[in-house]
């Protein structure tokens, strides 16, 4: 538990290594065994004395064999890892509509987005499974495309806290890159499958196609379906083995992060205890889950005898016991959870204490402030999540002004909404930008676009992001037919103000890394970059613009460098800090994309890097940390969004809305900076 | 090595390359066919948003329109055809029996409603409204929403129709009962929609 999020993610790579040997060796024993029962039916059949060793034969066999479980789970993978919407859809989910009215269905989703807020990730879309047992799972090859998904059963018979230790289960898994692993599980296991399938084929076949051919290839064609049906089956015996051994340790993380981040290890057993009481239990009935039961909460397949070494869960009671030392065997009766009552309108008791130093708007309620004290702490708070930030984001959930969370929580005025959020508060710029829009959207999205102008506004700084990532599901219902339109309106406006101020750039990032995954979907760039040398060059670029974004003086400015280039390197200064004017975005923005490539052991260093320079005056800007919030998301680690504030532990002062020099880059790299 | 097994071979690799094929096909059909299942959820919503929407305008118009009564009536009726229409539909997107009937409702009652609209314009004091202003306006955003979604829906109902259409996957379509989707219209009041100006 130690771990932080990015030796997680190193040992997840590592952990498919050893996948992979396994892939290797299980293939290769197939190949031996179907090598040997060929030879054996060779015997069999021929005359005179025949040779242990045809090369011919075992390179055919060989072939064959490589071709049908590799070819087989390729095509497993390249299924899976289309995106955790086709995984959900594959399993008959129906997706929650922000709109929804129904009271059970707007707990999850409020139990979601807050958790999602919390980690510093865009909400990913829930599903609602129709099964009557209790259970969730998540599914999406990387923490941007994930969905959430959780049974009726879940709904209807679990307390808000319970699903929320449930929700917090699976934001574990999304986080630590468990989904990754379990896609390459289900597909090494297909793949043997299918040499059972084929075998039950040729079974089948051999005693079908009796009258035409002779005698002895009938008995040939059995014997060699049923050695192949054998072998598939035990097979795939093993790979569940592995998967179910792989699977248990895994669950039992999630469990223990899940306590981590709620610190409510009374919500989670309470679910678990519930799933004991149900006589569903947690069953699922989808015959297309079969593949798929290790993504799941709880077993999603129950039954006795070999079933428990293969059950890709330990025992029920065991997980309840690691989270209630106590717990006495007896499972309660289970009735359905009162939803009505729980879930009201508003802060709920238990609301966060606000302390000084947010920046004072009325109507909202004020925010706790954490405190960024080392740049090692960013790292560490990357893909974690703790109670303290809960509370935050659930107040930035309960403090969203109403009619921005009822627009964020639909397609059609989500769109208007981003649109609103790119308007620039200067009211010269904001003019040409609503030129722009009435000449290139249509009049009603104009219209709303301007209705919700005005409230946009008035929103602080700090909850800018987090109300596009509360748009993000619904921006992911527009057809691909309307996402076109949707990127070049957002372009366009970017550009009709000639600037392109921060926020601007941070939302650019945002949206279209994960919007562009789900409408123009492109291969996941493989880490290629593993020496730090070869990036130094691109950090040295990010961190110029960071060092220059932070401070307008040229001394200042070069420590703050320096200071991120150190926590880069470690050692002595290796470049200098360029001048402002040959800093781009545009240069910055390639930069960005380089390190996107780096391994996780380089991504932390390059987080720590950018910190470091950030807290090289001891405060970071909201600017800034929505600076780092796009480079980190862009490294693929979810930052959560709680860098505001200074460090130090020095009274907040508040945030002026500063004007971001960094804007004045852009578009003439050669001209002396204008300050606004 | 006998020519027995070589036939068995490349049996099996054809076996093999049909029944990944085949499941591939299978596949893509059910994500298609879910997709556009659940584009219809978004549509569901704002059309009962409208639905409940409309006894309110009534409630406000009849002050004033009291002799207009058959046309209350009648967008009274239209109204709850529609609901029925709309809750046939929302059980099974994927029958066009239901989504016929769904668009002819929601037609009719887009032409009652225009109806209502264009003749509380002889009076003044209704137009001045507060309330029927707020309604009005509200109307026109949930008008908005659901024409949005219906594009949504229309495009992810569209693109399962192809995805069957095509050779290969129209026999695996056949096979295992993905019937064609029908697509929503664009009811005919919805053009006619009042506009609410934010000048």
């Amino acid at each position: 538990m130690a771990t932080d999020f990015f030796q997680q993610q190193e040992l997840a790579r590592r952990k498919t290594a050893q996948l992979v040997v396994y892939f290797v060796l299980a293939i290769v024993i197939l190949v031996a065994l179907v090598y040997a029962v060929l030879l054996g039916l060779g015997v069999h059949g021929g005359e005179g004395p025949v040779s242990w060793w045809q090369p011919q034969l075992l390179l055919v066999v060989a072939a064959g064999v490589g071709l049908v479980v590799g070819g087989a789970s390729a095509f497993k993978v390249s299924q899976l890892a289309s995106g955790g919407q086709a995984v959900a859809l594959m399993l008959g989910g129906a997706e929650v509509p922000g709109t929804t009215t129904d009271a059970r269905e707007k707990r999850l989703l409020n139990v979601v987005e807050e958790m999602a807020l919390a980690a510093g990730l865009p909400v990913p879309p829930v599903y609602v499974l129709d099964e009557p047992g209790i259970n969730a799972f998540a599914a999406g090859y990387a923490s941007g495309d994930a969905v959430i998904g959780v049974s009726r059963g879940a709904l209807a018979y679990l307390t808000r806290d319970e699903l929320q230790g449930v929700v917090a289960h699976e934001f574990s898994h999304v986080l630590s890159g468990d989904m990754r692993i379990n896609i390459r599980l289900v597909g090494l296991i297909f793949g043997i499958m299918v040499l059972s399938i084929i075998g039950r084929i040729l079974l089948h076949s051999g005693g079908v196609a009796s009258g035409r051919q002779d005698p002895r290839a009938r008995a040939a064609m059995v014997t060699l379906g049923l050695a192949v049906f054998v072998l598939g089956l035990v097979g795939a015996f093993f790979g569940r083995l592995i998967m179910a051994a792989v699977s248990r340790q895994r669950e039992v993380l999630a469990d223990a992060s899940a306590v981590q981040f709620t610190r409510n290890p009374d919500g989670l057993a309470g679910a678990l205890k519930k799933i004991g009481g149900l006589t569903e239990g947690s069953r699922v009935h989808n015959p297309q889950a079969a593949e798929a039961g290790h993504m799941f909460f709880a077993n999603a397949f129950a039954g006795p005898g070999l079933a428990g070494l293969l059950a890709t869960h330990p025992p029920l009671i065991e997980r309840i016991r690691q989270l209630d030392p106590g717990f006495d065997g007896r499972f309660p009766e289970v009735r359905p959870a009162d939803v009505e009552r729980e879930e009201r309108a508003g802060p709920r008791p238990g609301s966060v204490a606000p302390p000084a130093g947010m920046p004072r708007v009325p109507g909202l309620p004020q925010l706790p402030l954490p405190v960024l004290g080392l740049a090692d702490e960013a790292a560490s708070r990357v893909g974690q999540l703790d109670p303290r930030e809960m509370d935050y984001a659930r107040a930035l959930h309960d403090g969203m002004p109403d009619v921005l969370r009822a627009a964020a929580q639909e397609p059609f005025s989500a769109r208007a909404l981003v649109y609103a959020l790119l308007l620039d508060p200067r009211a010269d710029l904001q003019d040409l930008q609503l030129v722009q829009l009435k000449a290139g959207a249509e009049t009603r999205d104009f219209a709303e676009s301007l209705r919700l102008a005005d409230p946009v506004r008035a929103l602080p700084d700090t909850h800018r992001l987090p109300l596009l990532d509360l748009a993000m599901p619904a921006l992911r219902q527009m057809s691909p037919r309307q996402h076109r339109p949707f990127r070049d309106q957002v372009e366009a406006l970017m550009l009709a103000d000639q600037r392109l101020s921060l926020f601007e750039y941070t939302l650019r990032c945002v949206l279209h890394r994960h919007l562009d995954a789900q409408f123009l979907p492109q291969r996941a760039a493989r880490p290629v970059h593993d020496a730090p040398e070869q990036l130094a060059q691109p950090v040295a670029t990010v961190l110029a613009l960071l060092a220059w974004e932070g401070q307008p003086e040229p001394d200042a400015a070069a420590r703050a460098f320096d200071a991120g280039m150190r926590g880069y390197t470690g050692g002595g200064p290796t470049h200098r800090l360029p001048p402002r004017e040959a800093c781009s975005l545009a240069a910055f923005d390639a930069a960005l994309q380089a390190l996107g490539q780096a391994v996780p052991a380089l991504k932390r260093r390059i987080v720590v890097a950018c910190t470091a320079c950030i807290l090289a005056n001891g405060q970071v800007a909201v600017r800034e940390a929505e600076l780092l919030r796009a480079i980190c998301d862009t490294l693929d680690c979810p930052l959560p969004p709680l860098v505001v504030g200074e460090a130090e532990g020095r009274s907040g002062v508040g945030f002026p809305k500063q004007e971001a020099p960094l804007a004045a880059l852009l578009e003439s790299p050669g001209s002396p900076p204008a300050r606004g | 090595m006998s020519p027995v097994v070589i036939t068995v071979l490349v049996l099996l690799g054809v076996v093999l390359l049909l029944a990944l094929w085949l499941m591939g096909v299978y596949n893509k059909l059910v994500v298609a066919r879910n997709r556009f299942e659940n584009a219809f959820a978004q549509i569901d919503v704002q059309l009962k948003r409208r639905y409940d929407l409309i006894p309110n305008l009534l409630e406000t118009v009849k002050g004033y329109m009291g002799y207009e009564r058959a046309t209350l009536e009648a967008v009274i009726q239209a109204r709850n055809t529609a609901m029925a229409a709309e809750q046939k539909a929302a059980a099974r997107p994927s029958d066009p029996a239901a989504m016929r009937e769904l668009n002819q409702a929601e037609a009719q009652l887009g032409g009652v409603l225009g109806r209502l609209f264009a003749l509380s314009e002889a009076y003044p004091d209704l137009k001045a409204n507060q309330n029927m202003l707020a309604l009005q306006e509200e109307l026109a955003s949930t008008e908005n929403k659901i024409g949005f979604a219906r594009q949504a829906f229309n495009d992810a109902a569209m693109h399962y129709n192809n995805q069957r259409e095509v050779f290969p996957a129209v026999t695996v379509a056949g096979m295992f009962g993905f019937t064609e989707a029908s697509l929503l219209e664009t009811a005919p009041a919805e053009r006619a929609a009042p506009r609410v100006s934010f000048q």
